[in-house]
């Protein structure tokens, strides 16, 4: 029962908001680069196959997708470039969920999924051609240890690329707003930390990476990426922008939960919406960016 | 999970382990299903594979299925070949079961065909 547990409650809580997510933001759980007149869906879209031009993805390479949520991007990329992508993700209900997606997607010759920690991959040295990670990394506590495990599963000459969430340049730790919105984002998404660009170039370099390009692409959004979470003026419009659709849910889950713990999932319910919130403020205010793009190699000649 | 992903697991994870691969293989439940036979990308494929390794876990679990062990050098061309390798990588897949640490025994179950390659914090 979930009442007997705070940890079940919050497992159940985490495995319910997957659906959610899925309901409404679709199938890949970050956010992408807009353009006047774009769908959401083609925007996301973009945004992954920009990741596989950066690592120049051939049919038949094998890919390794370091945090892969329930394979939305795994799934977009082994069908625009054929290669053999494997997921690992460490939650049980997502990784489950990315399977029969795949399946359903009839592209699990070219997807498959492994439970496991990015930060101390199950996977053997020097396997795979390019690796990357889509706002995942985030979640590590420490990032080092994200781009030394992708150093050691590349191949040498193989590529890696992440969109790495950031505190910006802008951001001054002594502004109490700039603090305050940090601290919102990281208790909203649940993370240990959000790192500097600082601290993303040096786990890139002090890992052996060769860095190759660096971007961060909030620069190269004409609308802004944050646009989606905000609320419109009518409540029907409300409604179609995917976080509407997102917070509808939410509430409908909150009241479902509200039988068996009330103050639980009250809270859960304002922590995640506060989340948005601050995501959303910390993007108009320029402190924090979800996409700062890093493309780095390991060096050596590429081998078979 | 296909046999293509069982060849780069390792349990090397788990404190003391020193290579943890291949890792054994007990099997109870094992689908084989049809997939497109697409000879160039199993032609990439096989040189990125641990060939003993596949040729061990497919006879392990009682699907070699004719499947040579020894990579023949003129292997692209033998149409043959390539049918039997795509057969044992991409359309036998172990859907229950578990994996074993050859080091420690340590077992990690397999369900759904998901390999749940977790460790506890003390086995880290």
């Amino acid at each position: 029962m979930r009442q007997d547990n705070s940890s079940d409650l919050a497992n159940q809580y985490y495995d319910l908001a997957t659906d959610f997510f899925e309901y409404g933001w679709g199938e890949s759980f970050h956010f992408a680069t807009m353009h006047k007149g774009e769908s959401f869906e083609h925007a996301i879209a973009k945004h992954e196959y920009r990741i596989a031009l950066k690592l120049r993805i051939e049919p038949g390479e094998k890919v390794l997708d370091m945090g892969c949520g329930v394979g939305g991007p795994a799934r977009n990329i082994a069908t625009f470039t054929e290669a053999e992508i494997t997921g690992l993700n460490i939650n049980d209900y997502q990784i489950q969920r990315a399977r029969e997606l795949t399946k359903a997607a009839g592209v699990d010759h070219l997807c498959e999924f492994v439970k496991g920690d990015f930060c101390k991959a199950p996977l053997e040295s020097e396997t795979f051609d390019k690796a990357y990670a889509i706002e995942a990394s985030c979640h590590a506590a420490d990032l080092s240890k994200v781009y030394r495990e992708a150093y050691r599963m590349l191949k040498p000459g193989g590529l890696f690329a992440s969109y790495e969430w950031v505190m910006t340049d802008k951001y001054d730790p002594t502004n109490p707003y700039h603090k305050q919105l940090k601290e919102e984002i990281m208790l909203g998404d649940g993370l240990p930390d959000i790192n500097s660009i600082e601290t993303v170039l040096h786990a890139v370099k002090s890992n052996g990476f060769e860095l190759l390009e660096t971007a961060d692409m909030v620069e190269h959004s004409p609308v802004p990426w944050y646009s989606v979470m905000q609320p419109r003026w009518t409540l029907a419009d409300f409604k179609i922008t995917p976080l509407g659709r997102w917070l509808t849910h939410v509430a409908l889950m909150g009241l479902e939960l509200v039988g068996f713990a009330p103050s639980g999932s009250v809270k859960v319910h304002r922590t995640l919406c506060k989340g948005a919130d601050s995501l959303v403020n910390g993007g108009k205010e320029g402190v924090f960016s979800p996409m700062f793009l890093v493309v780095a190699r390991k060096p050596g000649k590429p081998t078979q | 999970m296909k046999l293509l992903t069982h060849n780069m697991l390792t349990s090397s994870i788990i404190k003391g382990v020193k290579k943890g691969f291949p890792l054994g293989i007990a099997a109870t439940d094992i689908k084989v299903s049809e997939v497109d036979f697409n000879p160039d990308f199993i032609k990439k494929m096989i040189p990125k594979l641990e060939w003993s390794a596949i040729c061990e876990a497919a006879e392990s679990i009682g699907h070699l299925d004719g499947l040579p062990k020894e990579l023949a050098p003129d292997y692209e061309t033998d149409e043959d070949f390539l049918k039997k390798a795509h057969h044992v990588i991409m359309e036998v897949e172990i859907k229950e079961g578990d994996l074993i640490c050859p080091e420690t025994g340590r077992k990690f179950p397999i369900k759904n065909g998901i390999p749940n390659m977790l460790l506890k914090e003390d086995e880290v």
